[in-house]
């Protein structure tokens, strides 16, 4: 298992690492304090970099996306795996992880 | 509700991939409360049952993780709860195989009655009379079954009809029973059989499952482990079936052929050319009309029920006269008067249908009250002139997975129209 990260980049900040069920409890902190730090009223959070993800990785990222709105910053996804997005489609909530953020 | 518009006149051709089978991943999910430790199911179909199961064992407490191949795993550890609520086994009988389970493991369960159940009724009777007999004490209050015991006895058990879900929850309440329970008349289906094989592999002492007489050896614990639910032998043999009728030339993937001999018989009867693989089954009618067929109904391993009405779409634009008689259910004939509109020659007497194959078939708004019939006038629409209009398709939605992207795939002019 790639133990996931988070760095800041140009847009935001790139996300890297396995979104599994073992792994997104300890990155939910980290990514909150992004949104709260970056300062932005938009934000980009690059997932290129992520390797596995189930489930739980496509909770994560809903959470964000719900944290982000609640501090008034406008948070997107770029570059999501194939994989990851088979499981948010299976849910139904694919259109939500595409959508603009705002 | 959405419809389904089909376009007919296209040959199927290319290759399709069969799903699990819901009937088998329904009791495999339940099973799953039997574990200790993480189990993970995979071949587990995309439908709305599924999703209906992991929502009824997330209320429990229970993990559930879908991974990036879409498996299910399963951790029983977080429960808390022993309960399937009215508004979610209403819309899914199959909840009332959490009963067994949870009461073989945790020596409680309240799980409401099947909607449109009244206690009394014999499928009903049948587990809880099982259970009974296993040492549990259950009381039928307020529409719910509470259930409490401590470790449940194993028992000789004789199911006085044949009923697969009844087979399945005892099967999987005397895994963890103290002592050998014996289930005589018990339902031989092939899912049956893939959930035995599953108790076995989280190393449940399950024999004799495919027969009429299952012995189960019960264990102290069983263990969370990896599991594929077995290929839907009803949806491969609809598939091949939409080949057949529209003379088409299909491989299907991923199945098991094993699973659809006596409709594999029916097909090569109607003149099509069938060979098969480890895992696979290809049909080509060469481009001919296929040749009527007589096909009888009885339980596994006779010819399914299940695919009746996809044999009278068959022998509707078949050469020749052909029956379908059904010994199983009562007034499953409903797609016969929708076929009809379409111009099929279709006469029935009692309990059988008497089919005149006919060359042409129009289309025509059409909608159907089961699943199976739904299917079935998905197929007649794939060879009828014009545009088909199959409305009430969530009955279709509930057995079969993606159905107009695989037909789609096969070269089929169809498509969705949300409503």
């Amino acid at each position: 298992m790639v133990q996931p990260e988070i760095s800041p980049d140009q847009d935001g900040c790139r996300v890297s690492g396995d979104l599994v069920f073992a792994t997104v409890t300890q990155l939910l902190a980290v990514g909150e304090k992004c949104i709260r730090d970056s300062g932005k009223k938009s934000l980009v959070f690059d997932c290129a970099a992520v390797g596995r993800a189930d489930s739980a990785g496509v909770a994560l990222l809903l959470e964000w996306l719900d944290r982000a709105r609640q501090q008034g910053v406008c948070l997107q996804f770029r570059n999501l795996p194939d994989g990851l997005m088979s499981i948010a489609q299976l849910s139904n909530v694919d259109g939500l992880l595409l959508a603009d953020g705002s | 509700m959405d419809k389904l518009i089909i376009s007919g006149g296209t040959p199927l051709s290319g290759e399709v991939r069969i799903a699990g089978a819901k009937n088998a991943a329904l009791p495999i999910l339940a099973a799953t409360l039997l574990a200790e430790g993480k189990t993970t199911i995979g071949n587990v179909p995309h439908l709305h049952d599924i999703t209906t199961t992991m929502g009824l064992l997330g209320r429990m407490g229970v993990t559930l993780v879908i991974d990036e191949r879409m498996r299910i795993e399963v951790d029983t550890s977080t429960i808390k709860d022993f309960y399937a609520p009215y508004e979610l086994v209403k819309t899914m009988r199959a909840s009332i195989l959490v009963l067994g389970p949870l009461l073989a493991r945790f020596g409680k369960a309240e799980v409401s009655l099947p909607g449109g159940c009244a206690i009394g009724s014999r499928p009903v009777n049948l587990h809880i009379d099982g259970l009974r007999a296993m040492g549990a004490e259950i009381e039928v209050e307020n529409g719910y079954i509470q259930a409490k015991a401590n470790r449940l006895k194993g028992a000789r058990l004789v199911l006085d009809m044949v009923t697969v879900t009844g087979t399945e929850n005892l099967m999987m309440a005397a895994a963890l029973a103290d002592g050998v329970s014996v289930i005589e008349n018990a339902a031989r289906e092939p899912e049956v059989v893939d959930l035995a094989n599953c108790i076995n592999k989280m190393g449940g002492k399950v024999s004799g499952a495919g027969t009429d007489t299952i012995t189960i050896e019960g264990v102290e614990t069983l263990y969370g482990t990896e599991y594929d639910v077995l290929p839907d032998r009803i949806e491969t043999g609809t598939y091949l079936v939409a080949a057949a009728l529209s003379g088409g030339k299909i491989k299907v993937r991923d199945t098991a052929p094993a699973l659809v001999d006596a409709v594999l018989h029916k097909l090569r009867e109607a003149g099509a050319d069938i060979e098969c693989g480890e895992d696979w089954i290809t049909l080509d009618m060469k481009g001919k009309r296929p040749q009527a067929v007589n096909v009888h109904t009885a339980p596994y391993p006779a010819f399914p029920t299940d695919m009746q009405a996809q044999f009278t779409a068959l022998n509707a634009v078949a050469e020749g006269v052909g029956t379908i008689t059904e010994t199983v259910f009562e007034n499953r004939f409903m797609h016969v008067q929708e076929m009809q509109r379409m111009g099929a020659d279709i006469k029935l007497e009692g309990n059988t249908a008497i089919c005149a194959g006919v060359q042409r078939l129009t289309g025509a708004p059409v909608m159907a009250t089961d699943l199976r019939a739904s299917a079935s006038l998905v197929l007649v629409g794939l060879v009828a002139e014009g545009e088909t209009v199959v409305d009430r398709i969530y009955h279709i939605d509930r057995g079969y997975e993606n159905i107009e992207e695989k037909l789609e795939g096969l070269g089929a002019r169809i498509r969705r129209v949300p409503e």
